[in-house]
């Protein structure tokens, strides 16, 4: 190798590794709830990174586990009847498991921030919406009343609120859903997090809205440089935004690679399943059609069975996938994999 | 102005028949609410302002829109849970308004809803069994007690629930089981027409194909004709013969599945159809992303309910109401840019 390739290479190398500094690691996570039915282990040994500048997309359908491993995330999760029992969060150097509770306040708001379904949740309904963002901004940046107002207004008018100074005095019920979701965006991007969570940011609304929304979070993201967290339900919403994927089931991540590999390689057979389970729009189906669907349901969280908790829905299972359960393993090229016909 | 509905009909692209099960003529609803600020002040919403539509018998119509489009409410029109300020509503010939005695309770067994929340529209007190074997009590069919069990567990099965599970209460069953629930009640007076309002949007992904599954096979095993009422676009795509799109209170285009899929005519339509989020990466496609919300229809907006937001704006627009017209192939759209001036 010549001098200048190798400084070359070094370059790309030093470059691709910027690239791929990891904003979050999160290791072996377990959130655990106590009931009256037993033990429900909504966050099971999750394991999963996002790297700088990236959008990762967490999917899987109702019940699995996404809104409490993003809870985690931020250290909400109500407690009694929750606990976290386990697992690593790096961020920034540190384990977020360990800080202290005001340093964790730090952090939330300011470094990591977290958008909801429902943004009437995470609203106050009697704080105009100007206030609730100049607080924010107060709170962390230490801003004076004034300052903050005024960021509060340009906020607004990148998330593409029509005549921002004016709706800064609005109250939250006053607006339309669509422009709640942006209210709270603005809020959520207003001190510059590293890393944004969003929560089914579109679920609650129409395809039109649905589609200026996940516009802004992308455009958002590429100006700012900071990294997103996207749970959904919804496998068109991951091909729009998400360059890594991690499909959640039963509180465990069953497959895990980029959004590319996902859709023309998937390995898990749920993976497949929710892949082809979708009608498609514009092939021309038409009414004749059926759609494959996956068979029974999402099993109950305290009543798991041994081996692996698709076995009953899984049009592969063999003898070992009812006896134990499989691990979530490297395939190659950062494709995971928790399925016994994946090991061979 | 009848004649000039008429020909539009027999215009529209249908399947094979041309036989027409249901007619709505000028049909409007408004609703009178109270101000929320100002006591003693009110406003009229225009939740359905001037439909105009057939279905024929046998096809599924697929009626899309975003929400507070007068969708759900043009279906509890056609099932009288709402009488229409204007226009009429006619069923096998005959206007659903005036339907008394008989032919009122035909009418009942023959038009059917399926809802959209399955858990909230069972009642939670009764067992799976009664609540299917209910409508077929109150109609008097299968009147022994043997002989309607037999046909609730008949039609159970028919739905993919267990006929031992007849005993069980709404809560025992999953979000699936439930919709299944409501299904075999919406079928069990063999109905001519069901209303599926929603059906599928409170479901997960992988529930939601075996229940669009279900109404297909349905459909074909009982002759049914379906109004299927969705926001989503994959969904409506993968069941419907004709697609209606609706906004604020207007049909303002109709076509055959296919050719609407392929090439929306109404900018709406098209706006509406480009916001279906990707299959996969790589069919990500341009956008046309719409500025602004749905207006609301206490103050539509003059002219086309749709010109504040549209791309493709003229003057005309603000000013002139665009009538649903027929145009080639059978479709309807409701937009100047198909004036014959233009
Ligand atoms: N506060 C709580 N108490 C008890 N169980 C809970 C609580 N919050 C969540 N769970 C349980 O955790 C599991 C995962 O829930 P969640 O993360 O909300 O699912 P998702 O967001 O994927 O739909 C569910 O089975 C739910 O019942
Ligand atoms: N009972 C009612 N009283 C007053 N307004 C109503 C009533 N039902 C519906 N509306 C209004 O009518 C409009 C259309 O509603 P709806 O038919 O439910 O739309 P969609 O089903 O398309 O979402 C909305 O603005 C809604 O608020
Ligand atoms: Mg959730
Ligand atoms: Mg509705």
């Amino acid at each position: 190798m010549t001098y200048d390739s190798f400084v070359l290479s070094c370059l790309i190398i030093g470059g691709f590794e910027w690239i791929m500094e990891k904003i979050i690691e999160i290791h072996d996570l377990r959130t655990y709830f106590e009931t009256a039915e037993g033990t429900i282990r909504a966050v099971d040994g999750v394991d999963l990174h996002v790297n700088a500048g990236e959008t990762v997309g967490i999917v899987g359908e109702s019940g699995c586990g996404k809104t409490v491993l993003a809870l985690s995330v931020m250290r909400l999760i109500p407690s009694p009847p929750g606990r976290i029992v386990a697992g690593r969060i790096l961020f920034d150097g540190k384990d977020l498991l360990r800080l202290q509770e005001d340093d964790m306040r730090r952090v939330r708001g300011r470094s990591i921030s977290m958008i909801f379904q429902e943004p009437m949740t995470s609203l106050n309904p009697v704080i105009r919406v100007g206030d609730q963002i100049a607080e924010t901004m107060r709170l962390h940046l230490k801003l004076s009343h004034k300052e903050a107002m005024e960021r509060a207004v340009c906020m607004l008018e990148r998330v593409g609120m029509p005549s921002p100074a004016d709706r800064i005095y609005d109250y939250p019920h006053q607006m339309s859903g669509g422009m709640r979701q942006r209210v709270m965006i603005a809020m959520a991007l207003s001190c510059e997090p590293r890393l944004m969570i969003a929560d089914e940011p579109t679920t609650a609304l129409d395809v039109t809205i649905q589609a200026q929304i996940l516009d802004l979070i992308t455009r958002l993201k590429e100006e700012s440089k900071n990294s997103v967290l996207l749970i959904t339900h919804d496998l068109g919403v991951i091909a729009e935004t998400a360059q890594q994927v991690v499909i959640m089931y039963a509180g465990q991540v069953m497959e895990r690679c980029s959004a590319q590999q996902l859709f023309s390689n998937p390995c898990h057979p749920y993976s497949v399943g929710l892949l082809e389970s979708r009608p498609r729009f514009r092939a021309g189906s038409g009414t004749d059609g059926y759609l494959k669907a996956i068979p029974g349901g999402v099993p109950g969280l305290y009543d798991l069975p041994a081996g692996c908790t698709f076995q009953d829905r899984c049009p592969n299972v063999m003898d070992v996938c009812r006896k134990e359960r499989p691990e979530l393993k490297e395939m190659g090229d950062g494709h995971f994999s928790r399925c016994w016909k994946n090991e061979k | 102005m009848l004649e000039k509905r008429k020909i539009d009909f027999e215009k529209q692209e249908h399947p094979s028949n041309n036989q027409v099960l249901l007619t709505l003529e000028g049909v409007k609803k408004y609703f009178t609410v109270r101000d929320a600020i100002f006591a003693g002040r009110y406003h009229t919403v225009r939740a359905v302002d001037g439909v105009d539509l057939c279905i024929y018998r046998g096809e599924t119509l697929g009626l899309v829109g975003e929400s507070g489009s007068g969708k759900s409410t043009l279906g509890r029109l056609i099932l009288r849970l709402e009488r229409p300020t204007g226009g009429r509503i006619v069923f096998d010939g005959e206007d659903i308004g005036g339907l008394s005695g008989e032919k009122q309770s035909a009418f009942r067994r023959n038009v059917q809803l399926i809802f959209q929340d399955p858990y909230s529209s069972l009642n939670p007190r009764k067992n799976a069994g009664s609540i299917i074997g209910e409508p077929l009590k109150i109609h008097h069919m299968h009147s022994g007690r043997r002989d309607r069990d037999d046909e609730v567990a008949r039609l159970m099965e028919v739905v993919g629930l267990r006929r031992e599970q007849m005993g069980r209460y709404p809560h025992e069953f999953s979000g699936g089981q439930r919709q299944r629930i409501g299904i075999a009640r919406a079928v069990a007076l063999k109905p001519r027409l069901i209303i599926a309002d929603e059906p599928v949007s409170a479901l997960d992904v992988s529930i939601q194909a075996q229940i669009l599954n279900l109404l297909k096979m349905l459909r074909r095993e009982y002759d049914l004709t379906y109004l299927f009422i969705t926001h989503d676009l994959n969904v409506v795509e993968h069941m419907s013969d004709r697609i209606a799109v609706m906004y604020l209170g207007r049909i303002v285009e109709l076509a055959g599945n296919a050719a609407l899929c392929k090439g929306p005519m109404h900018p709406y339509t098209e706006a509406l159809f480009s916001a279906v989020p990707a299959f996969s990466p790589d069919e990500k496609r341009g956008r046309i992303i719409l500025e602004g919300d749905i207006p609301s229809p206490v103050r539509p907006p003059s002219g086309c309910a749709f010109h504040p937001r549209c791309p493709r704006r003229m003057e005309k627009c603000v000013r002139v109401t665009p009538e649903l017209m027929p145009f080639r192939e059978g479709r309807s759209v409701a937009c100047h840019l198909y004036d014959s001036d233009q």
